[in-house]
């Protein structure tokens, strides 16, 4: 018997006129010390799943069937009161955004202390005690002191830290995490993953571990649980899932998210079109109007869970993938990638994870043919993206660019706090018709360089140079001129876009403000709206009636309204589903190549870097730490933030993540107000030595342009002289999951 | 957190001494007025040259306003020719009826709008909701005089409860001998104060309810009166406090059309005679305790907010 078994669970959300069906029978087991993976599309009904077993609907929301028993009862039917004693005390939550999850006015001891006075009957101080211990418990730092702070004095791992502590300070027999690290970034993410695992393992919980992302799910779950539509569509033991996996709708998932050695020439797979709308009735399968395999029988009769082979494989649908066969293809197809990549996931991963890299393919046309001919592409050179390789002009270059920001008190007498070292003396050159990545984590100044570059920002100091002029030393006229041919494309498509302008109106403004007439401007808008894969019908609406990936794509029409050569793009996709998101990367690539565009793309996530852009500059505190063709640093990252950064990443194959030894990088980024003497990375870097607090390291040369600023870096810096590489460097043993540091380079290892 | 109040005090300080200036110069805008006023319209030039220089009113401006913040700060708001008595104990009289009336309506108001906005807040959209809203919609829109009025006809003509008029006592304490004379006047403020009140503590409060923390609490399994207690109110407080501050110029109007209907004896009586027969130096007088009792209001709204957030760096 496990833990927490729900049954056939119904839950419904009354709005004024219509009912979502937003879980619509769904039934799981929980047993405890294990972790079940909710996975699929926003709007799925994930959240409301875990809401229905805390009982915290959303008003209008009501479970209307099923039961979920838990521990002995059946809490579908439980009262107000058996609810509030088992919350917090048998079953804990954690939520997504540590931002805004805490009570800003109350201190973190306080809160942490609440549910133990609540449910222990002990002491206040016995409370605070107990507070403290699990702040020390959820490796908080100084934790003591930690108690007295307010939210807002924490960074926001250190607040999921926090909030983890209060979940569990009760030791609660299940926990609920929905989404705990979707706001973090990818280092602090791993952090707090594991400690999620290192805690069920210590408590023995059960755990319902929420995520949209393939690759949390293969490293942190046991068994997982594939949702569409308010409904399960399959569910197996995590291997299984991701080595056998029977649903197209699973695949497609997988299919759709670029992973690190992605072939660039081909477009990302995408799943066309959207989630169903959960309020009409819906016949047949789910799934059916998106899925490439749909036949007569998938929309008139909705397919039931069946077992796949043993151990509790289901899946639900009329034509599964016959994944024998496919395992076989994609084990040769392996082979030839390993030898053609010579890099990656596949070589450590053995078949499951070839099973990843064969499905983009795979999805698109399930004829086995048609599939070699997806990896004849994937292996055949050149053709690549404009600009690789061939050195074509400057379009956009900083000059020892810095940005300060001073930081003061709010209100009406400013006082001084001290300075944001946004940006520190960066150099870098972007050419014309490539794409250039800039990656980091929150705070490391990547938005702020992008700002400078189409001038939101002046510079404290050095330059910016838009072909080959400096812009901020043009007359005012001049450079309202130039910024037209500097537009950005922001993260954000809801805030972004006037909510009380048309689209038609949002996209001609800058047409407007050039002057252009209203007859002519309104043909210019049709054509851009075609271009971005919106029709006609699009101009005379207003932005809230579209979904966030349309938003984007209006975001991209209007920044090419007048048709500018450089288009800075800030997080283009971070807050899209990752089905939208390959569209939205698919639409940048193609829109580069039909108006002979320059990006500069700005993430946190390295994968769609990796995916779109040419030339990488990762970012560290405002440093610029490594430099270079996109390839040349991700297969040989020759400063420890780099490296560090690429392990983070999850990649979606559960044997390759479940063989990262360690996490990749303790610690969280200092304030830019005080940043580190010496290398800003030192307080993190596990090469540190003396000379690094002393000594800012300047960036050295690793072959061509890739260019990185470390004392010990993980390559031998190459001088002009002696272009020679180490020789011992078995580029197969370097995948993501042999995780040594200098791992294959013997003086380095000699160093520690 | 003592640096703060400081620093805000000293802001303060600098406002109130615009408050005067302005008030001054208004005031001296049409010289010679005041000679004419006190000496009645048949005041011949040489009698009005005889008054300025005996009050100083001949000299510069400047140094007249100069003489003005030296008395000031000496606790001399000046002489006023119609009641021939300082403004000084005329205002030491008036005004502490003034703080019992304003104070009061404020205390009460609150009292009221704050339990009264979560409750709205929790049971938004049902029938309760839509009564307050109703009741503090026609509050709002109401005239003061107008409310002062009904409640009259209601409660001291129709059903003889309480009486209509303030009582005449002309000191502080025999104000509050009769208490049963104060409530009409109180009530009508309070209601006007409340109506403005409740409505922000509502909005307020259904932020509040829809951030996370509230869920974040309601999952550790804190029963809801503790919800609303100890996450919903601090934090909803945070944004009416500042409107505290605001809103002391409102009930000080309020006042002064309180003080009218009522015939209760207050510094706004006192204004709005001063204003009638241009007693410049009560109005004057009267001006500046305003400003300062306003200016003391948003500091004290201030300081509350930042004792209140520990977000706000001092
Ligand atoms: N407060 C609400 N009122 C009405 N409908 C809601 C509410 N919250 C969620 N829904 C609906 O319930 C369905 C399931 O939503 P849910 O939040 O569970 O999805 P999810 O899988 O968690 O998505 P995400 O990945 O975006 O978090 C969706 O159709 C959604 O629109
Ligand atoms: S049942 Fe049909 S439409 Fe549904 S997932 Fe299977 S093949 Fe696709
Ligand atoms: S310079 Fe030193 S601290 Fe900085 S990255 Fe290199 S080894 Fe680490
Ligand atoms: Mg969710």
């Amino acid at each position: 018997m496990s833990l927490l078994e729900v049954t056939d669970l119904k839950t419904r959300i009354r709005l004024r006129s219509k009912t979502v069906r937003a879980v619509d029978g769904i039934s799981f087991g929980v047993s405890s010390g294990e972790t079940l993976g909710l996975v699929g599309e926003s709007g799925c009904g994930k959240t409301m799943t875990g809401m229905s077993i805390m009982r915290l609907l959303p008003s209008g929301g009501e479970i209307a069937g099923g039961r979920i028993d838990f521990d002995g009862r059946d809490l579908a039917g439980a009262d107000l009161k058996t609810m509030q004693s088992v919350r917090g005390d048998q079953i804990g939550m954690v939520f997504q955004d540590p931002m805004t999850s805490l009570n800003p006015t109350m201190t973190i001891g306080k809160q942490i202390a609440s549910p133990v006075r609540l449910h222990r009957k002990v002491s206040k101080q016995e409370a605070m005690d107990r507070a403290g211990a699990m702040l020390t418990l959820v490796g908080m730092p100084r934790p003591d002191q930690r108690l007295g702070d307010y939210p807002h004095q924490l960074s926001g791992g250190l607040r999921q830290r926090a909030i983890i502590a209060m979940a569990l300070a009760c030791q609660p027999k299940l926990l609920i995490a929905d989404e705990p690290t979707t706001a973090l970034d990818v280092t602090v993410q791993a952090q707090i993953l594991s400690l999620l695992d290192d805690l069920k393992g210590k408590f023995g919980m059960g755990m319902i571990l929420i995520t949209h992302d393939m690759g949390v799910i293969a490293g942190h779950t046991d068994r997982v649980m594939v949702m569409y539509a308010g409904r399960i569509v399959e569910t197996a033991r995590t291997e299984a899932l991701f080595s056998h996996m029977r649903h197209p709708y699973t695949e497609a998932l997988l299919a759709s998210i670029p992973h690190l050695d992605q072939d660039k020439t081909q477009r990302l797979y995408s799943i066309p079109g959207l989630p169903p709308d959960l309020t009409s009735e819906l016949v047949g399968c789910r799934f059916a109007p998106r899925c490439a395999h749909a036949t007569d029988i998938c929309r008139e009769k909705e397919p039931q869970l069946v077992a796949a082979g043993s151990d509790g494989h289901l899946f639900a649908c009329h034509h599964p993938i016959d994944n024998s066969a496919d395992a076989l293809a994609n084990a040769a197809q392996a082979t030839r990638s390993r030898s053609a990549s010579a890099r990656g996931v596949a070589v450590a991963a053995g078949r499951a994870g070839t099973a990843v890299l064969g499905t983009a393919s795979a999805v698109r046309g399930r004829a086995r043919d048609q599939r070699r001919t997806g990896d004849g592409t994937a292996t055949a050179p050149g053709g690549n993206v404009a600009g690789a390789g061939v050195e074509s002009e400057a379009i956009l270059e900083f000059v020892r660019t810095t940005k300060e920001f001073l930081v003061t008190t709010r209100g009406f007498l400013q006082r001084r706090l001290g300075v944001n070292h946004a940006v520190t003396d960066v150099s870098l050159t972007v050419r014309r018709g490539e794409t250039f990545g800039l990656v980091g984590e929150s705070g490391c100044g990547k938005t702020t360089l992008g700002r400078l570059a189409v001038a939101l920002e002046t510079p404290t100091s050095g330059q910016v140079l838009f072909e080959s002029t400096d812009i901020f030393a043009l007359p005012r006229d001049r450079l309202r001129t130039v910024r037209r041919g500097l537009q950005i494309m922001f993260q954000d498509p809801y805030s972004s876009l006037d909510p009380r302008m048309q689209v038609g109106e949002i996209i001609a403004e800058p047409l407007a403000v050039r002057g252009d007439p209203p007859g002519q401007r309104a043909a210019l808008v049709q054509r851009l709206l075609g271009e971005v894969g919106l029709g006609q019908g699009a101009m005379s609406r207003y932005p809230h009636e579209f979904s966030g990936g349309q938003r984007q794509r209006i975001g991209l029409a209007r920044a090419l309204a007048l048709n500018p050569p450089l288009i800075v793009a800030d997080e283009p996709v971070s807050a899209l589903d990752v089905s939208i998101r390959s569209q939205i990367l698919n639409l940048m690539k193609e829109l580069q190549e039909t108006h002979g565009l320059t990006y500069v793309v700005i993430s946190h996530d390295l994968s769609v870097v990796r995916y779109i852009a040419d030339h990488i500059a990762v970012m560290y505190l405002g440093k610029l730490v490594e430099i270079g063709p996109a390839d040349d640093v991700y297969s040989r990252p020759a400063h420890p933030y780099t490296r560090a950064l690429l392990d983070a990443i999850p990649v979606p194959n559960p044997q390759v993540e479940k063989s990262k030894r360690s996490i990749a990088m303790q610690g969280e980024m200092p304030s830019a107000m005080s940043p580190p003497s010496g290398c800003r990375f030192r307080t993190r870097c596990p090469r540190a030595e003396e000379r690094c607090a002393s000594e800012v390291p300047e960036l050295v040369g690793f072959g061509g342009e890739h260019r990185a600023a470390c004392h010990f870096p993980l390559e031998v810096p190459v001088t002009i002289a002696t272009g020679a590489r180490p020789g011992a460097r078995d580029l197969g043993a370097r995948d993501l999951g042999g995780r040594e540091w200098g791992d294959e380079n013997g003086r380095l290892e000699t160093g520690h | 957190m003592t640096g703060y109040v400081l620093r805000r005090c000293g802001q303060a300080v600098v406002v109130v001494l615009g408050v005067t200036l302005v008030t001054f110069l208004m005031l001296h805008a049409l010289p010679g007025n005041l000679a004419r006023s006190i000496i009645g319209p048949r005041a011949t030039p040489q009698q009005i040259a005889t008054f300025d220089k005996q009050y100083g009113l001949s000299s510069p401006l400047w140094y007249q306003y100069w003489t003005f913040l030296d008395q000031l700060v000496h606790g001399n708001l000046g002489f006023s020719f119609h009641l021939s008595r300082p403004v000084t104990s005329l205002l030491a009289a008036e005004l502490p009826r003034d703080l019992i009336l304003g104070g009061l309506a404020l205390i009460l108001s609150l009292a009221i709008a704050i339990p009264v906005g979560v409750v709205q807040a929790v049971n938004r959209n049902r029938l309760g909701d839509y009564v307050g809203t109703g009741v503090g919609f026609v509050l709002y829109s109401m005239p003061v005089y107008a409310l002062a009025i009904v409640l009259v006809q209601l409660f001291a003509i129709t059903f003889h409860v309480f009486p209509a008029q303030a009582p005449q006592s002309s000191s502080t304490i025999g104000l509050l001998e009769h208490p049963s004379g104060l409530v009409l006047p109180v009530a009508t403020l309070t209601l006007v104060t409340y109506a403005q009140f409740s409505r922000y503590m509502r909005s307020a409060a259904i932020e509040t309810l829809a951030q996370d923390y509230i869920r974040t609490a309601q999952a550790t399994g804190l029963p809801e009166r503790l919800v609303l207690w100890r996450h919903l109110l601090r934090n909803s407080l945070i944004s009416v406090v500042t409107l505290i501050g605001v809103s002391i110029p409102v009930i000080i109007t309020g006042t002064l059309i309180v003080e009218q209907v009522f015939n209760f004896s207050g510094a706004g009586l006192e204004y709005y005679n001063a204003a009638l027969t241009n007693d410049y130096p009560v109005m004057l007088g009267v001006t500046v305790v305003v400003g300062v009792v306003t200016v003391l209001g948003n500091l004290v709204a201030d300081i509350g907010y930042a004792l209140l957030d520990p977000r706000i760096r001092y």
